[in-house]
């Protein structure tokens, strides 16, 4: 069985072949091409979309090329459904569409944030993790139990990822900013007192990214040391509710997936803290932690083997889609 | 001295305090932490559990006695509670003593304060009272979003940690919750409630 992914949900526009292996599956192709916006902005939905639509046949091509596979070899398409930029993911889903009736493969929609969690335990050979998803869209603590993933902990207003990019945004960089903050933090090792927002399991972001904003306003420290001091009161603040969770579900795994999986300074914190509890941890490998065809067409394999494929007419989009409302079947 | 518990935020040790037993909380350094920023929250929690568990007795809401602190470790030495939480009750308790947790939760509100982190590992069944635990979280405040954020999160580990019973011990929460607060009171903050989750993400229908 082998399965294309299309993912389009934000920056990244991304084809994938996955073929099934065993329980598993082999990654054959993965390309992909991402919108970047001008230095000190973020993603416009609208250019995005435009970018996707440029640069889909390419993509496809070269995806399919790079997995030495004909079109006719196909046996399932998936596509990202959800959630995300409305006008993004109606050119991924518009992709999908195109090739599923053309040359009449069964399509499948699939949860975009689902995709980052089963890419993720499949390629880490995890079994029952608590997941910890940190990304643009999501941040999100979750686990498996009774036929869907249960949310222990989320942020109650902005994502670790949006935080990372609006505080970068406002010195100037362009998104994604994550790894140059964390460039620019290794700067400096000073850290100035910042709002520390943990509510239960829950986090909050808003006050330390004003707090943070202000204090590059203010001047009187570098943007080294602000960095610095956001990063590691956000992460503290994640590693303090991953923790939590952790205790309160007792699993013996965590596996952190999504775009800021790749940050070496959060890894290295949630790797000490998971030891001081005998538990295994695991991220993401990096060229698969952010978003990519694979996450899809790995999902779709999964959801092929429980469910009949999506009539055409069912095939749509939602921007937002709480992933904790999705039945798991497979 | 007995490590019982390696907590999230805290080691728990079961010790001996006057020929009885009594629990050693200890807020060990966390080296994968920022040390000032480390430091800080273990101190401001270590004081306000202290004086919370100590205040909360005053509204009647059961808590284990504070018998020593010592700031300079981060300890606090209290009252052993024999028993078991609410979290590895058999369903049909777990949804009876929810009702109990949604009274003492609105004794807190209706006096001025949180708790900050309501779960159901949180909330000890001993010679039929229920004794509250864990209040490096907790706080004094009058703004109901805070009251809404107590009702949120236990809402949120009901449906993750209890999937089953979540309906039956939610239902239950609020009816012992309502006795104490009033209806009107529980339309208000249950409103809030609804605010927050709006704020959050993917939680409208767009």
């Amino acid at each position: 069985m082998r399965c294309l992914g299309i993912e389009s949900t934000a920056h990244t526009f991304s084809c994938a072949v996955i073929e099934e292996h065993g329980r598993g599956g082999r990654i054959l192709a993965d390309v992909r091409d991402a919108y970047v916006p001008p230095a000190g902005a973020g993603i416009h939905p609208r250019e995005a979309a435009r970018h996707h639509v440029a640069a889909s046949a390419g993509v496809l091509g070269g995806c399919l090329r790079d997995a030495s596979t004909g079109i006719g070899d196909i046996d399932a398409i998936a596509y990202a459904a959800g959630p995300g930029l409305g006008p993004c993911l109606r050119v991924g889903a518009v992709v999908a569409r195109a090739l599923c009736s053309y040359h009449g493969i069964p399509i499948y929609p699939v949860h975009h944030a689902i995709g980052h969690i089963e890419l993720g335990k499949m390629l880490t050979s995890m079994d029952d993790p608590l997941v910890l998803l940190v990304s643009g869209g999501h941040t999100m603590l979750l686990a498996f139990s009774d036929r869907r993933w249960r949310v222990f902990g989320e942020t109650l207003d902005v994502t670790l990822g949006q935080l990372l990019d609006q505080f970068g945004r406002s010195l100037g960089l362009a998104s994604p900013c994550g790894m140059q903050i964390e460039k620019i933090a290794r700067e400096s090792g000073k850290y100035c007192e910042l709002p520390y927002a943990v509510k239960g399991n829950d986090v909050s972001f808003s006050g330390l990214y004003s707090a943070a904003k202000q204090l590059v306003a203010g001047g009187s420290v570098s943007r080294a040391v602000a960095c610095n001091s956001l990063q590691e009161t956000a992460f503290a603040m994640i590693c303090e509710a991953a923790e939590r969770a952790l205790v309160l579900t007792k699993k013996r795994e965590l596996l952190v997936v999504g775009g800021v999986a790749a940050n070496v300074r959060l890894d290295s914190m949630l790797r000490q803290m998971s030891r001081r509890h005998g538990c295994k941890m695991a991220s993401a490998p990096i060229r698969y932690a952010g978003d990519c065809g694979s996450q899809i067409a790995w999902l779709g394999i999964l959801q092929s083997r429980a469910e009949a494929p999506v009539r055409l007419a069912d095939t749509t989009v939602s921007q937002s889609w709480r992933l904790d409302s999705v039945d798991v079947n497979y | 001295m007995k490590l019982l518990k390696k907590g999230a935020e805290a080691d728990i040790y079961l010790t001996e305090h006057r020929g009885r037993r009594a629990i050693l909380k200890v807020r060990k350094r966390k080296p994968y932490i920022n040390a000032a920023l480390d430091e800080r929250i273990r101190k401001t929690r270590t004081l306000r559990e202290a004086q919370m568990i100590s205040l909360v007795k005053e509204f009647g809401v059961p808590a284990p006695l504070v018998l020593d602190l010592d700031i300079t470790k981060y300890a606090i030495l209290m009252e052993y509670i024999p028993g078991t939480t609410v979290g590895t009750m058999r369903p049909f308790r777990l949804v009876d003593a929810c009702g109990q947790i949604g009274s003492i939760t609105a004794l807190l509100h209706k006096n001025g304060a949180v708790h900050g982190d309501i779960t159901t590992s949180n909330f000890i069944a001993s010679r039929n009272r229920l004794y509250v635990i864990d209040l490096g979280l907790a706080s004094r405040t009058q703004r109901n979003e805070d009251y809404a954020v107590d009702l949120r999160l236990f809402r949120e580990i009901l449906s993750s940690g209890h999937a089953k019973s979540a309906e039956a011990a939610w239902r239950s929460f609020v009816r012992g919750y309502v006795s104490v607060i009033g209806r009107p009171g529980y339309a208000r903050i249950s409103k809030i409630v609804a605010d927050i989750e709006s704020r959050g993400r993917y939680a409208t229908v767009v």
